[in-house]
């Protein structure tokens, strides 16, 4: 009886010094930052030099979050292709995103550079944004988090203009990019979402050696993507956006669990039939994007793996080409040796100039 | 309330306070059965003076996490870690408290520093139910109160071309109340005499008020005028109500006094 108390007593205490965090220690002084631009604006793909530089310095710019704490770059970090190396990224608050941030590369229509002829029924349609393809027009969409309550928490457009124009090196940018130094928000939303349309990979090893060129485990791994596991038939390599156009959805739901707690399109539409369908994410830089999945569960690509081997649940809504004749869950059961070679694959997918490119890198620096 | 320490002792106290309730001894018998506290037997009755029946569960979750790899299905939202229901044993329902509270504390190097706390209260009145002799059925009305609360401060200092600083300091303070209610229900299996494990569900409205307000201070200084200071303020409060549910995601560990 006594003892009970007293291991209720203990338990509590252990649970409560795993709940509370330590706090780190504080460093004295408050470091300086400079802004670090090149004398002649980098050239960017598609866009003029100015605009792409007053994106870039907008993309890693704190200033467009209410308390200066975060920027778009905190987020969606260059040496992870522009993802982050985080299953829930932490905003304003130090809260955590409900999602996992996906990379950004290749958002822009029709500027990718196709290493083959192009498919049939291929067109240049704009990508759909954001997890459950909410969002297609970057212009917009590139603002949303700067008002998202958890991302970035600024309250209104004057807000934002009003601390850019506080800042002493906006003028000269904005003349630089329009002509006149006038800052609004149109331009803003301009300037930012063609700098990160312009984000492009398109020199990883398989862009550049083409199918021919890749070594024999390579190829044996894209033999097995394109052919027994099919994942060829969801996630394409030939689009810029990373999803099949030829099978149509391109949301859609691969029964990470029986009943999802984030049912992504069915969510955003109350569609039932929608529940858990989530956007076919591109595969390109797949190496550096984990963790993976919509809300970063798996951590390494063997998890996803061993997810499409062994461990796709039933859920109404399960894709047909996951599941078996009977119109059960899939257990695709792949061998060890085909997951070293699907993965020594998707290692060629991994475009090292994007993640080191100066023209998208941080222009703030801190010391 | 934003000390640990606070927290510590509170749990102690409360599991401390249930204690001296019965401190009438108890002649227990190693034979005899427990189902429930909605099961004061009679035959029990007349064997002991015990009067009170206790419940402590603590929340497990992150504990199991710890030793076990659990499998990443199913987030757990539930933010009581501490469960207490008691019941006088001529009664027929108990009475339900719970607990929760979490607090964190976070420097960055670049000056960002930002302190949370989480407190959530409820408490209420149900019934139970034997499922055969091991399990039981609870359900109940719960009560819920929480206090949120947010702090964030930020430093930014620029160095900007041809001399001169431009230094901002941010503070955000943000707090959600929210109060509210609903049914509970919790479905617990004894694993060994007076251990039971159990977990709960509930679906609950909830108000919350929410306020956020930002205080900027600029103190900026181009080299050869005097530093200038300007501050700004936001004030926004917002309150909504919403219907939330909690699945049955949540292990606790309840222990019988
Ligand atoms: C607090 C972290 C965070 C910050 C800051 C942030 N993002 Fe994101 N971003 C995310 C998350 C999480 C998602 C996925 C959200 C979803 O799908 O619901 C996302 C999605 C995106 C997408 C969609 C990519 C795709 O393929 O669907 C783009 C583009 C994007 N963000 C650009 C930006 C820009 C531009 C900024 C700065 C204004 C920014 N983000 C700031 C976390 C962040
Ligand atoms: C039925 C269509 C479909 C098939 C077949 C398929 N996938 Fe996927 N894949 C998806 C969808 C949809 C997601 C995102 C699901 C989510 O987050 O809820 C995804 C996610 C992934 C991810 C995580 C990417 C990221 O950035 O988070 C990887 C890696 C992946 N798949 C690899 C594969 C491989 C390898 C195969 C073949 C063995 C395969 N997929 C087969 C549709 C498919």
């Amino acid at each position: 009886m006594k003892n009970n108390v007293y291991l209720a007593g203990i338990a509590c205490l252990i649970w409560v010094m795993c709940g509370v965090s330590c706090s780190k220690k504080k460093d004295a002084d408050v470091p300086r930052t400079t802004l670090d631009l090149p004398d002649i604006p980098y050239d960017y793909e598609g866009i003029l030099p100015g605009i792409g530089q007053l994106g870039r310095v907008l993309f890693y710019d704190k200033t467009l979050s209410v308390n200066n704490a975060i920027s778009c770059g905190t987020c969606h970090k260059q040496a992870f292709a522009f993802s982050d190396n985080t299953a829930l990224s932490t905003g304003f608050e130090n809260m955590k995103t409900s999602r996992n941030a996906p990379p950004i590369q290749n958002l822009a229509p029709g500027i990718f550079i196709i290493p083959f002829p192009i498919p049939p029924g291929f067109s240049f349609n704009t990508p759909l944004l954001f997890w459950d393809g909410r969002e297609s027009v970057l212009k917009t969409m590139v603002l949303r988090p700067v008002f998202n309550h958890v991302e970035m928490g600024a309250r209104t457009t004057t807000e934002i203009v009003s601390k850019l124009k506080e800042r002493p090196y906006y003028a000269n940018l904005f003349a630089q990019a329009f002509g006149d130094n006038e800052i609004t928000f149109d331009r803003v939303a301009v300037a930012l979402s063609s700098f990160t349309g312009s984000i492009t990979s398109n020199s990883s090893k398989f862009d550049l050696v083409g199918i021919n060129g890749l070594n024999t485990l390579e190829t044996q791994g894209l033999d097995l993507f394109f052919g027994k596991y099919d994942c060829g038939s969801c996630h394409s390599l030939s689009t810029p956006n990373g999803y099949s156009v030829s099978t149509g959805s391109t949301l859609l739901n691969i029964g990470l669990n029986a009943d999802y707690s984030d049912n992504g399109l069915g969510a955003l539409n109350g569609n039932p039939a929608d529940n858990g369908k989530f956007k076919i994410p591109s595969l390109r830089n797949v190496v550096l994007t984990g963790p993976y999945m919509h809300d970063g569960r798996f951590a390494s690509l063997d998890e996803v793996l061993e997810h499409y081997s062994s461990g796709i649940k039933n859920h109404p809504n399960l894709d047909d080409r996951l599941k078996d004749q009977n119109g059960n869950a899939k257990a695709m059961n792949i061998k060890q040796t085909d997951k070293n070679a699907l993965i020594a694959f998707l290692n060629s997918l991994t475009d090292n100039k994007l993640t080191t490119e100066p023209k998208f890198s941080d222009p703030f620096k801190v010391n | 309330m934003r000390n640990p320490i606070t927290i510590i002792t509170m749990a102690l106290l409360w599991s401390g306070m249930s204690f001296a309730q019965e401190t009438e001894p108890q002649i227990t018998t190693e034979q005899e059965v427990k189902v429930g506290p909605a099961i004061p037997g009679g035959g029990e009755e007349k064997k002991k003076e015990k009067k009170w029946d206790h419940y402590i569960g603590i929340q497990a979750n992150l504990l199991l996490k710890q030793i076990i790899s659990l499998d990443n299905t199913a987030e757990v939202n539930n933010p009581y870690f501490l469960k207490h229901s008691f019941s006088h044993v001529n009664m027929k329902g108990m009475f339900n408290v719970a607990f929760g509270y979490a607090y964190s504390r976070d420097e960055d190097k670049d000056g960002f520093v930002s302190n949370l706390s989480d407190l959530s209260v409820k408490t209420g009145f149900g019934f139970a139910k034997a499922l055969g002799k091991k399990f039981q059925l609870g359900y109940g009305l719960d009560v819920v109160f929480g206090s949120k609360s947010i702090q964030t401060i930020t430093i930014v200092a620029f160095d900007f071309f041809g001399g001169g600083t431009d230094s901002t300091i941010t503070t955000t303070r943000s707090s959600d109340l929210s109060y509210g209610g609903g049914l509970q229900a919790s479905f617990t299996f004894n694993i060994a005499r007076n251990v039971l494990v159990g977990t709960e569900a509930s679906y609950y409205f909830i108000f919350t008020d929410s306020k956020l307000n930002v205080e900027t201070e600029r103190y900026f200084d181009d080299g050869f005028s005097p530093v200038a200071i300007t501050t700004t303020t936001l004030n926004e409060q917002t309150k909504r109500g919403a219907l939330s549910l909690t699945l049955p995601v949540s292990i606790f560990l309840i222990f019988h006094f």
